[in-house]
């Protein structure tokens, strides 16, 4: 079923991320080998093998029921697979002991979908923030031009750094999520539809601050999930199509958007309004 | 384009058919299979501790078993009495095999079986128990609809804040004070109605009205705040939509959701009720488990003690059991769940 | 209307408050200055009440007033102190199997499960049966009786705030044990541990008397308000006015426990406190069009109000449908789309205030109160499916049928068999299965499909939508928009549909109304939004934050993503 996308950008064809490939261990953030998971009766994953390199924004999409939460989940430790190998910044979490889980922490982050409920309600922003420096032993003053220099980055007044996030808007929370994910300057952000629950102008505030992180010259290593195809396409250099807990399709975005190999993936382009195999007639 | 979109593809998939054959993948058979196991769970529990009040006893337990100012001889009948000179594990292994033929000892304190002494005095308790349940739900139920009826979306403050007051003050008065004073006024003063006895309808009034009225209100409150709640819900928008009348909307689409959340929660409610029997008997003297578990403790006769409470812990069990099952039947929905 | 500011000080709470502080007053000062008179034994025996005995005397000639003072030291002092064992020791246990291993956990909840369905009196009534009478053994039994409880709340709590998203980020950050625990763990159980501790204190009160009271408390010659009351019993033919004291003093501590222990909770959950205006009916069922108005829809001025008009959640809403349009609203969250479309359905909830110059769907005043009937006949109304749509408790069948049956008169036979066509003409598959299934058992496009079916067969003059697809997969988008699209081309039924998603608008709608604020910004046909002939910058600026989609390889087309694009590399 995992096809490699044969796109006519041949210099490209096995640089990008994807379908496992030949890539030492050190390129890679997430190496993940025939995964196999299921809830109860539910086969959630099914051989499943992607590549995420060092460096690289991977989209992950797919429709409800594809698979695609749940594999991201696996990534960062929160479900643990059946069968097979997952290795996530070089550490082996394919049945995550609490110490192996622990090793993640700092290394990997976890942005999650829903700004009201990332960030705890009853501290400051600037409380939030500071535990990302932690482990850092910074004086206290240090510390807050860390936290100032963290919400200018993400164009928030450092003056804000007092508030509750109940005072924040939900694009401005979400950025304040993305900000604290980026301070520890992990190995590989996971974001899980980050955009979902955003209105579309917030959804674009949001994307042009990826946008921005990444023309400053960030270099993190991004597994973004979303079921927005349009989104993928503009935040994502490599994508990886699920569906029904199978890899689909993978490939560089454009490449794979502009001549998919798999039907599905067709499908799921002319489903979007807007795309030219739109039609509702 | 392959796949029939208009036919929503993705959608209809079409589903494995459930394997009739294997019956333990039915939603009943599993329900029973779940509930079997709390129960066995429940009554493992209630056997253990039944059995450990003996052995628990502080100092020598036949020494406190007999009671103050016991001979020696009368310490060692209690000993062997109790099955106190055997090791623990057997006299569990006893115990257990007594519980299960029914054959738990004779009283100390009159010599009669106990399984005699305390299934005489169930009826009495069960009485009051059951009849003050369904009242309870009778009352309970239509009272708090009514309440969140009155007062949905902002309506009749005054409503809201009579009901409120009046439910937490009368739920805060404990049974055996409103006993008392229904006593008073009902048997003393206005000698409406008796004060004791169990023998006629007329007794039972009381006794039970002090059982009921404290849940009810309880319960009044929990309905009223559930249906506050389904009055929000989706499915409330989706039928004022089709322009059904509130009564239509209330009988069709909040209660029989109200029963599933109220049901859940009045179990422990109902099966709190039994405690509130065994309080109020002693006022009415009434010849229940209630008067005669405390009788028990005072005359220190562990074996109607174990019976007794082995007793309750049953009915408490199976009163929440029954409560769950009503709920499988109403709403198939927690068939499925875990818990709900 | 979130109410988190409301005060803590209502009524009820006040009451409790200064009766409690009254009652412990009491507990603390009287005893002292009492103790003669309630322990002394007098010839005064069975006195009635009197200025120098309130509440008379006992048969030893006890002042019976001073002893309910002396007892309420003790009662309070027991109840403390079983309080404070329930509730540590339910700190204790909870904490410890929220650390424990999975397995040990979920035994340990199941475990306490199984304790906590046992009353805790009877709980209580086998520690009694096991330590011997007396004060200590009522304070052990209760205490003891109330951990299960109380652990169970702090470990479902502890596992609550485990799974909250900001407790999962802060453990990404690296943060210590410690630090999760004392920065996220335990304020967020605070508050509600708070408030049940306060309900355990007014249980307890009430039992620990109870034991007393069935003689298995505390022991003569000591007494608490529990054994007063049963002592009064032997007399209440007699001496009645003895059962008063006990009986009003434990009422009032009780009820003081309950007042306060209501207010926490109260304070700790806000209910929307609603305010409801029942909006005055202008006009008759009937409104008769405008000369020349052909339009199905018009409304004229429309403005939507907060119950006390302060604010001001919808303005100047000037709208029209014809006949076999589809008209698309858009905006954000907030720009009065959804008001604005129940306002023309007459569904508008009933705290909000709402005025217009003119409201009417086909001859129907949605100002006045037209006949349910010819609503529901009439007006259709779809919504976004979260699953929560339909009655979770009632098959399919009755429901799709309700209008049919209620409105139209049809014997259930024939509704159903008219609800089984029209389900097959939207794409359900299996329709008679699905009459009898409940809701849970189908998809979410199936459930929407199923919505619309409802909709189509008292085949109405108006459909309003309000975010159909939100919740669905693209791919099952599509199937449900071509229902629509089919709807108004065979049966001739004008659309309204509500959206937030200008590519679905731009795809199915004749007409597009773009709101913002309350108001509307721009209205647009939908050639020229095919043709991005759009003047006003709020649309403009809508329309480039959505990011299109492009199949087409190596150029993009303008959008949000520009920048985003910009910093890809090579």
């Amino acid at each position: 079923m995992t096809q490699q996308h044969d796109g006519m950008d041949v210099a490209a064809a096995g640089e990008h991320s994807g379908a496992a490939g030949e890539h030492s261990g050190r390129d890679l953030v997430v190496r993940a080998r025939s995964l196999d998971l299921s809830f109860g009766a539910h086969h959630v994953l099914k051989d499943v093998s992607v590549d995420v390199r060092r460096g690289r924004v991977v989209g992950l999409v797919g429709e409800s029921g594809s698979g695609k939460s749940t594999l991201a989940k696996a990534i960062v430790g929160m479900n643990r697979i059946d069968e097979g190998e997952l290795e996530v910044v070089g550490e082996d979490v394919s049945r995550p002991s609490r110490a192996q889980r622990h090793r993640l922490y700092r290394r990997v982050q976890y942005v999650p979908q829903d700004p009201y409920s990332s960030l705890n309600p009853r501290r400051t922003i600037g409380q939030t923030l500071a535990e990302a420096f932690e482990p850092n032993r910074r004086t206290a003053r240090g510390r807050t031009d860390l936290i100032a220099e963290v919400l200018t980055r993400v164009q928030l007044d450092p003056s804000l750094a007092s508030r509750y996030p109940h005072e924040f808007s939900g694009g401005q929370r979400q950025r304040i999520a993305i900000a604290r994910a980026l301070a520890v300057g992990p190995e590989l952000i996971v974001a899980d539809e980050i955009t979902s629950a955003l209105d579309v102008s917030v959804q674009a505030e949001v994307i042009r601050l990826l946008a921005d992180l990444r023309l400053k010259g960030a270099d993190h290593s991004m597994l973004f999930i979303t079921h927005n195809l349009a989104v993928a396409q503009v935040v994502c250099d490599d994508i990886i199509v699920m569906r029904h807990g199978r890899i689909v399709e993978t490939g560089p975005v454009d490449a794979v958007f502009a001549d998919p190999a798999d039907q599905y993936t067709r499908t799921l382009l002319d489903s979007v309004p807007g795309a030219k195999g739109f039609s509702l007639t | 384009m392959a796949l029939a979109l208009a036919s929503g593809a993705s959608v209809a998939r079409p589903r494995p058919k459930p394997r009739r054959s294997r019956l333990a993948h039915h939603p009943w058979v599993r329900f029973a299979l779940r509930r079997a196991g709390g129960l066995l769970l429940s009554f493992t529990l209630l056997v253990l501790i039944t059995f450990l009040i003996v052995p628990l006893l502080p100092g020598d337990p036949a020494v406190v078993a007999a009671g103050e100012g016991a001979t020696l001889e009368q310490i060692e009948h209690t000993r062997t009495a109790l099955g106190l000179d055997a090791p623990l594990l057997v006299q569990f292994a006893e115990y257990l095999r007594g519980v299960l033929t029914l054959d738990l000892g004779v009283s100390f304190a009159t010599g009669v079986p106990v399984s005699t002494v305390v299934f005489s005095r169930l009826p009495f308790t069960a009485e009051i128990a059951l009849i003050a349940i369904c009242i309870t739900l009778l009352i309970g139920v239509p009272l708090g609809t009514a309440a969140a009826l009155l007062t949905r979306g902002g309506r009749r403050p005054a409503v809201d804040h009579v009901f409120n007051a009046l439910t937490s003050f009368v739920f805060a008065v404990p049974n055996y004070v409103l006993a008392t004073l229904l006593v008073y006024i009902f048997a003393i003063r206005l000698g409406w109605l008796p004060a004791s006895g169990a023998a006629t309808l007329p007794s039972l009034i009381l006794p039970t009205a002090a059982v009921m009225i404290g849940p009810a209100c309880a319960l009044a409150r929990i309905v009223r705040r559930e249906a506050a709640t389904i009055f929000e819900e989706d499915y409330v928008r989706t039928a004022r939509g089709w322009r059904l009348s509130t009564w239509h909307i209330t009988s069709r689409y909040v209660l029989p959701n109200l029963l599933t959340t109220t049901l859940t929660l009045s179990g422990l409610i109902l099966a709190g009720m039994l405690g509130g029997a065994v309080v109020v008997e002693t006022v009415f003297g009434w010849p229940g488990l209630g008067t005669g578990i405390v009788q028990a403790i005072v005359q220190r006769d562990y074996p109607v003690i174990r019976g007794i409470i082995l007793l309750l812990g049953v009915l408490a069990t199976v009163l929440i059991l029954v409560v769950d099952v009503v709920l499988a039947i109403v709403d198939p929905r927690t068939l499925d769940g875990e818990a709900h | 209307m979130s109410a988190r500011s409301r005060t803590l000080w209502t009524p009820g709470f006040t009451v409790g408050v200064v009766a409690m502080t009254a009652v412990v007053l009491v507990a603390i000062i009287a005893p002292p200055l009492v103790s003669a008179s309630a322990y002394r034994f007098t010839d005064a025996v069975a006195l009635p009440p009197s200025s120098e005995h309130l509440l008379g005397t006992n048969d030893f000639g006890q002042d019976n007033f001073a002893r309910v003072l002396v007892a309420t030291r003790l009662t309070l002092i027991m109840t403390v102190l079983a309080t404070f064992i329930s509730v540590l020791g339910g700190l204790a246990l909870g904490v410890a199997i929220w650390l424990s291993p999975r397995v040990v956990r979920e035994w340990s909840l199941r475990l306490l499960e199984t304790a906590v369905a046992f009353p805790t009196l009877i709980s209580a009534l086998i520690i009694a049966a096991i330590l011997l009478p007396g004060a200590t053994t009522a304070v052990l039994a209760l205490g003891i009786a109330g951990i299960p409880g109380f652990a169970r709340v702090t470990a479902n709590l502890a596992g609550r705030t485990a799974r909250a998203e900001y407790f999962l980020t802060a453990r990404f950050l690296g943060v210590g044990s410690w630090n999760l625990a004392t920065r996220h763990m335990i304020p967020s159980m605070a508050e509600p541990l708070l408030v049940l501790s306060t309900t355990i204190f007014a249980t307890v009160l009430v039992e620990i008397s109870a034991l007393s009271f069935v003689g298995l408390g505390v022991q003569p010659p000591q007494y608490d308000l529990g054994s007063l009351l049963n002592d009064s019993l032997e007399s209440l033919y007699t001496q009645p006015i003895e059962a008063l004291g006990p009986a009003v003093m434990i009422i009032i501590a009780s009820v003081a426990a309950m007042f306060i222990g209501d207010g926490l909770a109260a304070h700790a959950n806000p209910r929307s406190s609603r305010r409801w205006a029942p909006r005055p009916r202008i006009g008759g069922a009937v409104a008769v069009p405008a000369e020349g108005d052909e339009a199905l829809v018009r409304v004229r001025n429309l403005a939507v109000s907060t119950s006390g008009g302060e604010t001001e959640l919808v303005h100047g809403v000037d709208l029209h449908v014809d006949r076999a349009e589809i008209v698309g609203i858009v905006g954000e969250s907030g720009s009065g789309k959804s008001l604005t479309a129940l306002s023309v359905a007459g569904l508008l909830a009933e705290e909000l205030g709402q005025s217009a110059d003119e409201l009417r769907v086909g001859t129907l005043n949605m100002r006045g109160a037209p006949a349910p009937a010819d609503l529901a006949r009439q007006i259709a109304l779809i919504y976004q499916d979260p699953g929560t749509t339909f009655n979770p408790s009632r098959t399919m069948g009755p429901q799709l049928t309700e209008v049919l049956r209620t409105h139209m008169g049809m014997s259930k036979r024939d509704a159903r068999a008219t609800v089984v066509d029209a389900l097959a003409a939207v794409g359900v598959t299996e329709p008679e299965l699905r009459m009898k299934q409940y809701p849970h058992q189908l998809s979410g496009g199936m459930r929407q499909r199923a919505m619309i079916a409802a909709a189509v067969v008292t085949r109405p003059s108006l459909l309003i939508a309000d975010e159909p697809t939100t919740a669905l997969d693209v791919t099952v988008q599509v199937g449900v928009l071509k229902a629509f699209r089919a709807l108004r081309d065979r049966l001739g039924t004008a659309i309204l549909f509500i959206s937030h998603d200008l590519g679905v608008v731009r795809e199915l709608c004749d007409r597009v109304v773009v709101m913002r604020s309350g108001e509307i910004v721009e209205q647009l046909t939908a050639a020229q939004l095919a043709a991005d002939d759009v003047s006003h910058p709020y649309t403009r600026s809508l329309l480039d934050a959505v990011p299109q989609l492009d199949t087409t390889r190596g150029k993009r087309t303008a959008s949000a993503g520009r920048a985003a694009q910009e910093g890809r590399r090579p």
